[in-house]
């Protein structure tokens, strides 16, 4: 099996009186592609600089190849980053720019050149090599710099929102091309993202941070379907989320009482008794309606409209307690005029009975999905 | 006009927003437009044609067409002036730039707060009048002086060293005034630096030198090549320090320049200096313009 080429010790790392990044334990594998997921201001760039070695971590220790390396230098790790906004340097050509690392590491003139060639191919960049930064694109100058990494062999990558600049459409073609270029090369990538969709189409693993803690580390499947944590069932994907009671627990399941009424689920913590506080997580897929009470449930709503969004109908429903539950259908036939009362239920597999382990505020995920958006656009005209 | 203004035709008030635009643009460029023409275009016109006149008795300038002037500021000993006024030009110059740099990329990575402290401090030069300051200095260099005191109490020299009326004194003082016109662009140019750039090339393996000589510096060429202009050229023509700090001994251009307004009374002479001088910063200008400067760095 894979060793790990990265290893995160009991890190921590403090701005002042901030606690940022806390208690951190990662090991990342030889040849993964590992992505770093989580929202903005939780401490992933700064998980990456501690690696890279732009900062030092207060306390912990980090391996890289089972070597210590707190005390190196940045130009002393064989890490690589691909910075956010590129970092190109602007006083040199593209084949300059990726040729940098070589330059500094004494290769002979004509291997660089051989070897600068055939980066710019591989990124397809041929014929580039003569270009001015400021006359490339912004997927062009993605290129470079990931080229400009790439050329040092490095054993790992660092990506730190290597996409969060171009427009959606070129996005999702510098997806598929820096998942290619991986598995190619065979290189360590860690990657960070706020973006959740490119995080789980990208990533061999995805550790998701909650304010300067691992909540998660799993492959993207097992993040989606069995969230650890109250955090992780909000922010991937769309969930609906109750804070509950645990009343009963058996072979059947985990009996909840919601302030909304009764319902069922499953867990993969076998920790939680009786009379836990817990949050039960149902996606808007998964729930299903009818105008009887299901046996176990007992969560009653309003409809209060439904909107058609493309290829998928959404559903609002207002519970008992005020608490908007939402529903989603491929059909519109399936739907049911607002104003009409409906019980809410589900197959308790789907509902996923989660340890409130710290106080997050679940909502707070949706905001920042609402500033990223703007980001985008903003970025967008600006290319 | 106020019945027009209630009109709702989207055209006739577009026009009428151009007409208040230029309006505008006629009340805030006008007297600036005046002023320099008043102010700069009409004396540069009259220095010149002055420059190709003849001086006759008693300082009177004579309206006899020559190129005497000219021929005059090529003769050995105004040449001499020239030559010195630019080596200590030079030397103040490059003496900025390598004191400068370093102070100005420590001021550029402070914390807000004391950067604006170290700002101010290094303003002081541009506040104070020169005459106070650069007086303070023949205190300072003199035989009987602060420096010469406390270097002769701690025993590092016997006799008073001759600090005053030579080529250092004029050095230090031009130094001290110019260091402010030096700093600030290069301040400027180092702040706008974005330290990711930095960050990658020493991602890729390059040490401090070597960043220091690949990224950092061609990148803060122009505040570089602005701080020599904002030395080099008021430097040349500045003639406080070398009259106080220089003793008569050392000349700068812009002594030999006052001089023949004043002392000499040769007006003439006086003018064709001042146009060979106006032309050397214009073609100064010029390179700076040619390597890429931005005029708008130059303030
Ligand atoms: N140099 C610094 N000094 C003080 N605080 C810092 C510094 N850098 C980061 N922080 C703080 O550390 C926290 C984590 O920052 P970090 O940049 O790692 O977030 P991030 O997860 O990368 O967010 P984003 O998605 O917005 O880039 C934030 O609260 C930030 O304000
Ligand atoms: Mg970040």
């Amino acid at each position: 099996m894979a060793k790990p080429i990265v290893s995160m010790i009991n890190v921590e790392k403090w701005y002042g009186r901030n606690h940022v990044i806390k208690n951190c334990n990662l090991n990342i594998m030889e040849g993964e592609f590992l992505t770093l997921l989580g929202p903005s201001g939780c401490g992933k760039t700064t998980t990456l600089r501690m690696i890279s070695g732009f900062e030092l971590p207060t306390s912990g220790i980090i391996r890289v190849e089972g070597e210590s390396v707190e005390k190196k230098e940045p130009y002393e790790r064989d890490v690589n980053t691909v910075f956010q906004n590129y970092a190109l340097f602007p006083n040199m050509n593209v084949f300059d720019n990726v040729a940098y690392g070589l330059k500094v590491k004494k290769v002979p003139k004509d291997e660089i050149a051989e070897r600068v060639d055939k980066m710019l191919k591989l990124v397809q960049l041929d014929g580039f090599g003569k270009r001015r930064i400021n006359q490339m694109s912004g997927g062009q100058k993605q290129r470079v710099a990931i080229a400009r990494a790439l050329i040092n062999r490095p054993k790992v990558l660092l990506l730190d929102e290597p996409l969060g600049a171009l427009d959606l459409k070129l996005r999702k073609q510098m997806q598929i091309e820096l998942k290619r270029l991986q598995r190619k090369l065979g290189i360590t990538f860690v990657y960070v993202t706020h973006d959740q969709e490119e995080a789980l189409t990208m990533s061999d693993r995805i550790a998701v941070i909650n304010e300067g803690v691992i909540d998660q580390i799993d492959v993207p499947q097992k993040i989606y379907n069995h969230p650890a944590t109250r955090f992780v069932a909000g922010f991937i994907g769309e969930s609906n989320i109750l804070d509950a009671v645990v009343l009963g627990k058996n072979d059947t399941g985990i009996q909840v009482g919601t302030e909304a009424g009764n319902a069922i689920g499953v867990s993969d913590d076998e920790t939680i008794e009786t009379g836990d506080a817990v949050s039960i997580a149902v996606r808007p897929e998964d729930t299903l309606f009818s105008k009887e009470r299901q046996p176990g449930f007992s969560i009653r709503g309003v409809v209060k409209d439904h909107v058609f969004v493309g290829n998928l109908v959404k559903m609002m429903v207002i519970l008992n307690d005020g608490t908007e539950f939402k529903i989603n259908r491929f059909n519109e036939d399936d739907m049911i005029e607002p104003g009409q009362v409906i019980y809410l239920y589900w197959e308790k597999e789907k509902g996923k009975v989660l340890k409130t382990r710290s106080l997050v505020n679940t909502d707070s995920h949706r905001d920042i999905k609402g500033g990223d958006e703007d980001e985008e656009e903003g970025y967008a005209a600006e290319a | 006009m106020k019945k027009k203004d209630m009109q709702p035709k989207p055209k006739a008030r577009r026009d009428k927003k151009t007409a208040k635009a230029r309006l505008a643009s006629i009340v805030m460029n006008g007297p600036i437009t005046i002023w320099s023409i008043l102010f700069i275009i009409v004396p540069v016109i009259i220095l010149a044609v002055m420059s190709f006149m003849s001086k006759g008795p008693l300082g009177i300038v004579v309206y006899k067409p020559t190129l005497e002037n000219y021929r005059n500021i090529f003769s050995s000993m105004y040449f001499n002036v020239i030559k010195e006024s630019l080596i200590i030009a030079f030397w103040t110059t490059v003496l900025t730039i390598l004191i400068g740099y370093p102070f100005a990329a420590i001021m550029a990575k402070m914390k807000a707060k004391t950067s604006s402290l170290f700002m101010i401090l290094l303003m002081i030069p541009m506040w104070v009048s020169g005459l106070v300051i650069i007086y303070s200095f023949v205190i300072l260099f003199n035989q009987s002086g602060i420096l010469n005191t406390i270097l002769m109490k701690i025993g590092l020299i016997s006799k008073p060293l001759n600090m005053l009326y030579n080529h250092f004194s004029v050095t230090v003082g031009m130094l001290y005034m110019f260091m402010p016109f030096s700093v600030l662009p290069m301040y400027s140019s180092i702040e706008k630096l974005d330290p990711a750039l930095i960050e990658a090339s020493k991602d890729l393996g390059a040490g401090p030198v070597r960043t220091f000589f690949k990224v950092q510096l061609p990148l803060t060429a122009p505040g570089i090549f602005a701080a020599v202009l904002l030395t080099f050229i008021p430097c040349i023509g500045y003639y406080m320090v070398t009259d106080m700090l220089g003793g008569g001994t050392n000349m700068m251009i812009g002594n030999l320049i006052y001089r023949q307004f004043t002392i000499s009374r040769n007006w003439p002479f006086g003018a064709a200096l001042a146009m060979v001088l106006a032309i050397v910063i214009l073609l100064m200008v010029w390179i700076y313009k040619k390597v890429g400067g931005n005029l708008d760095d130059l303030g």
